[in-house]
């Protein structure tokens, strides 16, 4: 009995522990691992590899499965990127961060890159001074991003997205996200039963009138 | 000339005292009868009509209507959003919400910008067929959530033949190898058809290259719905729902405004956002890009690039109305995906 109390102790301390750790792991994340230089100093790496198990990068399949580290990243510290931009990662740095590498892509993509330039490639979306977004579930339970500004005017287009976004530099090709449901069939017009009364009403009003154009011009005489 | 003196004095005299005693009685009057009846006969002048007037005074017919229908339509949202306070309770999100999007509400009336002749562009290789713009015009232009009205229909149809025939609306599963998907909405042709027929002048195309419905204008009787060759218009057999908890407040009065029950609605390339530089609805949400907005006389625009380096292609050429509403065949993947195993299998991969 007392070794079973103890035993569940040891479980519940064991999983505090590792909650913790999973926390300040965490919390190091954008501190402590980044910037890249802590490791990669020391390990003075020449980027002619296609396989990091460590980052959980494959380059011999995929897109990109033609190139090596040094074909984007600048060896030995690797936080370098070609055509002078640094390194940003998706979710932990912003757009506006992370539109800075694009430049990296432009070198073996220039017609998307220009395409992505002129708003033909790509998400694009409008903002507005002071303005902000908010989700709603809506229609059929689809969610939808309403733009809420305190003015519509003066609005400007601009991508929405940096490439990386869209597309893993490690493995570029995105794949397709889930469709919505068909269209609903639409409910029949209103059956006419209305439309006869108004028939009816129509014939009984005209009655109506017939009647007083015969006899009120009678009353009018013998006043 | 004594005694005329005397009548003068007296029917002075007569007359203070008669003016006296309708002053008292008047006073009297005044005091005793009470406010709200007073208020009953006299109509009191209320400051926010006097300012409305200044404002009036200084727009156009189109701006004052849109005014109007702003005070209606924000009177008729706080009912609803009364309503839904009063059963679920202050608290709940729903009437926070409703209150919030009530507040919001605008009705713009923003004219067309000089030189501007709007085109958009879609890019049949990139979509994927996924609906996601169907749903979000829905949204963003308050359609009747109970009329099940979507303006932009997307059609399945084998790559090696793209014809109407073969389409299918109803698919359920998306991408397939060997297919395209072709969203169809109003293609604000250049000649118009629907136009022409409108027998009270309630549609028609703006300078800037859309075509337009005016709800108060149109008496439903539906000829441009028979004229139009790519069933791009819809008519509201029912009065529309549309929840005030998701109500768009950026509304144009020739746009998304609420509709009243049987009138003809359609695409408006989303007025309210691309006449202030924005982009249309359909264009932001689409997770793969393939949708294009833009200016055809602006040499800088997309839609100036994709007909340049893409070339285009339009529904119906035959109809003659000469559509704004262009497809194109975009670059392909690059480097070209080799078919992996398990695809060559099921008969040869896609892109």
């Amino acid at each position: 009995m007392r070794w079973a109390r103890v035993s569940v102790l040891a479980l519940f301390s064991t999983i505090l522990v590792i909650l913790l750790a999973s926390t300040t792991i965490e919390a190091q994340g954008s501190s402590q691992f980044y910037p890249c230089v802590t490791c990669h100093q020391a390990l003075n790496l020449t980027g002619n590899r296609k396989i990091v198990p460590f980052h959980g990068i494959d380059l011999t399949k995929g897109a990109h499965r033609g190139l090596v580290c040094s074909s984007c990243h600048v060896p030995p510290t690797m936080q370098k990127l070609v055509n002078n931009a640094e390194v940003y990662i998706p979710g932990l740095h912003t757009t506006e961060d992370l539109k800075k590498t694009n430049s990296v892509c432009a070198v073996c993509h220039p017609r998307q890159y220009l395409d992505y330039n002129y708003l033909v490639h790509g998400n694009k979306t409008f903002i507005c001074p002071d303005g902000n977004v908010t989700k709603v579930i809506g229609y059929k339970g689809v969610g939808y991003d309403f733009h809420i500004c305190p003015e519509y005017k003066n609005l400007t287009t601009v991508p929405a997205k940096a490439c990386v976004e869209c597309h893993n530099p490690h493995d570029p090709t995105m794949p397709p996200p889930s469709i919505l449901p068909e269209p609903s069939i639409r409910p029949p017009p209103p059956n006419e039963a209305g439309i006869a009364f108004g028939g009816l009403a129509a014939i009984i009003g005209g009655l109506l009138l017939v009647a007083g154009a015969l006899f009120l011009p009678l009353s009018r005489d013998e006043r | 000339m004594r005694s005329m003196v005397e009548k003068i004095d007296q029917s002075k005299r007569e007359f203070l005292k008669a003016a006296a005693v309708a002053a008292s009685t008047s006073t009297i009057a005044f005091i005793a009868v009470k406010r709200e009846e007073l208020q009953k006969l006299l109509t009191p002048v209320k400051l926010e009509d006097l300012l409305l007037q200044d404002r009036e005074t200084a727009k156009s017919p189109l701006e004052k209507r849109a005014l109007e229908k702003e005070a209606e339509i924000r009177k008729w949202c706080e009912a609803e959003a009364e309503k839904i306070c009063s059963s679920m309770g202050e608290d709940s999100d729903a009437c926070k919400e409703a209150r919030k999007r009530c507040s919001m509400i605008k009705v713009k009336a923003t004219e067309p910008r000089e030189g501007t002749r709007y085109a958009m562009a879609l890019d049949v290789n990139k979509c994927i067929g996924c609906r996601r713009c169907a749903y979000a015009c829905v949204m963003e232009n308050n359609q009747g959530r109970n009329l099940r009205i979507e303006w932009i229909k997307v059609l399945e149809m084998p790559r090696e033949e793209m014809e109407i025939i073969y389409s299918n609306m109803d698919y359920k599963d998306a991408p397939k190898p060997g297919m395209v998907y072709v969203p169809v909405a109003c293609m604000h042709c250049e000649d118009p058809p629907c136009v022409m027929v409108c027998p009270v002048r309630a549609t028609w195309k703006e300078p800037d290259g859309i075509v337009i419905v005016d709800y108060d204008r149109c008496i439903g009787c539906r000829y441009c719905m028979t004229a139009c060759p790519y069933g791009a218009r819809y008519f509201n057999w029912a009065k529309p729902y549309v929840p005030v908890t998701e109500i768009n407040p950026n509304m144009h009065i020739l746009g998304n405004i609420p509709r009243q029950v049987h009138v003809v609605e359609k695409c408006t390339w989303c007025i309210q956002r691309t006449r202030d530089g924005g982009v249309p609805a359909c264009v932001e949400v689409c997770p793969v890009g393939a949708r294009v907005f833009g200016d055809l006389n602006d040499p800088e625009s997309p839609i100036r690039r994709v007909i340049e380096e893409y070339g285009a292609f339009v529904l119906k050429p035959e109809a003659g109305t000469r559509p704004r509403f262009f497809y194109f065949f975009g670059p392909r993947r690059t480097p070209p995906r080799e078919p992996s195993p398990e695809e060559t299998t099921e008969g040869g991969g896609r892109g």
